[in-house]
């Protein structure tokens, strides 16, 4: 039912759809929890709509890795959004297939701006201009 | 030979000992005594703003005064990052509230917020609640805790002229130099420190952070329980990041600059002085580490938000 | 005795709320999502201190999937079980649903067929999960927008058997009783009249809207008046031994809040706990 397999026979077609709904929403929620850059980037109230559309027919995945694939298939061009991204990609190694691991080691990546450090597993964050 | 200023080298460096010693002890006691403010200062004292310009200087209290504004939706921002005025002073509201208020109502963008005439006044206003109540230390209480390490470079000084006399006079220094040396560091180093707070402020800025620990963007708080006065504080107590967590899109569209948890003054930017460029640490790994784990993530929300929800 | 005697009106504690639960003068009891307890070690600060102050602490598991074809993940079991040590509690609850199949996490509380087969799944699954537990399970009936074809029992019968087989109290979940009654077009009294109410252990209360015509038990919106009214219902056949109001999101201001417990309060007649006089 999450993966976006058929309706078994014998089911009530509509009320299953509603929980595929229901169930949408609230992963879409979940995700915003994870990544509420992300989901305030998709404009007022748009976040569960623009999720849903997207996430339909995938297995949910837990919410860093749903908001991460999400992510990575739209780009995020706003700058708050793009941010967070770059902030999980330095600190976790995910390669879209297994669960993220935590990246090791010290870093440092040039994000607009911005110097971004990875120091113990935490991130320091430094604006340049 | 005779001796440096006829004075044996053995005496001098026994008096210019225990003259430091006594200068650098009453030195310790003096500005630990100035520095020290009130025996006790609440939590509850403090007005969020004041607990913002305590912790983060005047920026953080504007930031503060908005972040009330905000979540009581009397201001609102364009997407130029202007900002606008939506409706009338909430009540509760400070004059430092209603100095920006007027000031949004002027048009006035965020980083131009304190150049407004009412609300510099209303800043200096809370500065100078703050000073008297004994939580900052005002200009005139620096200047007398600068008289003891004043003191010790004139020490500091003398020595040094006792070192080249003796040079020139080819006594040996060695002593002298050892003992000089720290009495001049601790001299400039005492001289050189200003603390913006007193040490009753740090603690109640201390115990303000662990009574009002759920107030962390770390744990999500649910601001609309909250209420805006609590909001307000938290932006006081943890930075701007609590406003970004409360509201994204307006903190992205009035260009609030987003900071965790400062930890000293002038965190907050360009103006009202201070050292700029301090770092801030993201809250980041508390949140995702939680959720890395395949699809264990969430523990807050385990139920609610479907139909074949029966938590 | 049941557990949870006397303890009258709780809330769900969530971290987001933790500020305003803390600040609730005559809070005897809340719930705790087990997940989110720490394997090992010591609560957090803000659940220590409510338990040091004498209120109860109960996790509420919702990623066992005791409705789950396969035996329940011992690892699983084992969190639920240190969680309830950890916290001192006086039972745990959980669900009868499944949250995963075939390797697949649905993220959320599904139904089970109601036939013979998935009742001695549950009840087999609840034994492996009781053996390793020092106190009382709990078990929650779920609501659920849709049903599987050909269910052999009734709801009821269903949740009788598997509590008669397996010792668990019950958790009566009234919003969930009035969500499936609602959605299946029936009568909510009736469930009521034919389940074993003397083993609630408590009873949850939340919120839910209606959306294109079914009841969505969403945990996120205000507890409807018809669901106020169905718990003084059941109060009337059994007061149940505590209440528990759950929220899980788009927490409303704290007046709102205390509004709602206050109407649990005054719907089962137990004290109001937000320190605002009974009216």
């Amino acid at each position: 039912m999450v993966a976006g397999a058929g309706v078994p026979t014998g089911f009530d077609a509509g009320a299953v759809a509603a929980t595929q709904t229901a169930l949408l929403r609230k992963r879409s929620e979940d995700v915003a929890r994870t990544w509420p850059r992300l989901a305030a980037s998709a404009g007022h109230g748009q976040w569960a709509r623009t999720f849903s559309a997207w996430a339909a027919g995938r297995a949910p995945q837990g919410s860093l890795r749903d908001g991460w694939d999400y992510a990575r298939a739209h780009p995020p061009r706003d700058a708050a959004a793009a941010r967070e991204l770059a902030l999980r990609e330095l600190l976790w190694a995910y390669d879209g297939e297994t669960a993220p691991r935590p990246r090791r080691g010290p870093a440092a990546r040039l994000h607009t701006g911005e110097l971004l450090l990875r120091w113990r597993g935490r991130t320091l964050t430094y604006r340049l201009r | 030979m005779a001796d440096t200023w006829g004075i044996p080298g053995p005496t001098f460096l026994m008096l210019f000992a225990v003259a430091a010693a006594v200068v650098l002890v009453g030195t310790l006691i003096h500005r630990a005594r100035l520095f020290a403010g009130p025996a006790q200062v609440r939590v509850d004292q403090l007005s969020p703003q004041h607990t913002a310009y305590l912790n983060g200087g005047a920026a953080l209290a504007v930031y503060s005064s908005l972040t009330f504004l905000r979540q009581h939706q009397v201001v609102a921002a364009d997407d130029t990052g202007r900002l606008t005025r939506t409706g009338g002073l909430p009540p509760g509201a400070t004059p430092l509230d209603a100095a920006v208020l007027h000031a949004v109502g002027n048009g006035l963008r965020t980083s131009q917020l304190h150049t407004d005439r009412s609300v510099a006044g209303a800043l200096d206003a809370v500065s100078e609640e703050l000073r008297r109540g004994g939580l900052t230390v005002g200009p005139d209480v620096l200047s007398r805790a600068r008289r003891g390490p004043l003191l010790l470079l004139a020490l500091f000084v003398l020595a040094v002229v006792r070192i080249i006399a003796g040079v020139s006079n080819d006594r040996p220094i060695t002593f002298l130099v050892l003992a000089a040396i720290p009495v001049g560091i601790v001299g400039l180093v005492t001289f050189l420190r200003k603390p913006r707070r007193t040490k009753a402020a740090e603690r109640a800025l201390l115990q303000a952070k662990r009574h009002f620990n759920h107030l962390r963007p770390a744990s999500r708080p649910a601001w609309n329980t909250y209420g805006p006065a609590q909001t307000a504080l938290a932006v006081g107590l943890f930075g701007t990041a609590v406003l970004w967590a409360a509201d994204p899109a307006f903190a992205g569209e009035s260009g609030v600059p987003e900071r965790d948890d400062t930890s000293g003054a002038g965190a907050y930017g360009p103006f009202y002085g201070g050292s700029d460029g301090g770092g801030s640490s993201s809250g980041d790994s508390g949140s995702s580490s939680s959720c890395s784990s395949g699809s264990s993530c969430g523990g807050g929300g385990g139920c609610g938000g479907g139909g074949g929800c029966g938590g | 005795m049941t557990p949870l005697a006397g303890r009258g009106v709780g809330i769900g504690w969530r971290p987001e709320i933790s500020g305003f639960v803390a600040e609730l003068p005559g809070l005897r009891f809340v719930e705790v999502i087990a997940e989110s307890l720490p394997h090992s070690g010591a609560p957090p600060e803000a659940l220590a201190k409510l338990l040091a102050s004498g209120v109860a602490v109960v996790p509420h598991g919702v990623k066992l999937s005791l409705g789950g074809a396969e035996p329940v993940d011992p690892h699983r079991v084992d969190h639920l079980a240190q969680a309830a040590r950890a916290v001192n509690a006086p039972l745990v609850s959980e669900h009868i649903a499944y949250v995963r199949a075939g390797g697949v996490e649905a993220g959320h509380l599904l139904p089970l067929p109601r036939s013979r087969e998935a009742v001695d799944a549950v009840v087999a699954n609840v034994a492996r999960t009781t053996a390793e537990l020092d106190v009382p399970l709990a078990l929650e009936p779920i609501a659920a927008l849709f049903e599987w074809p050909d269910d052999e029992l009734t709801e009821a019968e269903f949740l009788t058997e598997i509590l008669e087989r397996t010792d668990a109290l019950l958790l009566l979940d009234i919003a969930n009783v009035y969500a499936n009654a609602l959605n299946r077009g029936e009568d909510p009294a009736d469930l009521l009249a034919r389940l074993p109410l003397e083993r609630m252990a408590y009873v949850h209360v939340a919120g839910g809207r209606l959306h294109e015509g079914r009841y969505h038990d969403t945990h996120t919106d205000p507890v409807p008046g018809e669901v106020l009214e169905l718990l003084g219902e059941l109060c009337a056949r059994q007061r149940p031994p505590a209440i528990l109001l759950e929220r899980d999101g788009h927490y409303p201001p704290a007046a709102a809040l205390r509004a709602e417990l206050d109407a649990l309060s005054a719907a089962t007649g137990y004290p109001a706990i937000t320190g605002t006089p009974a009216r």
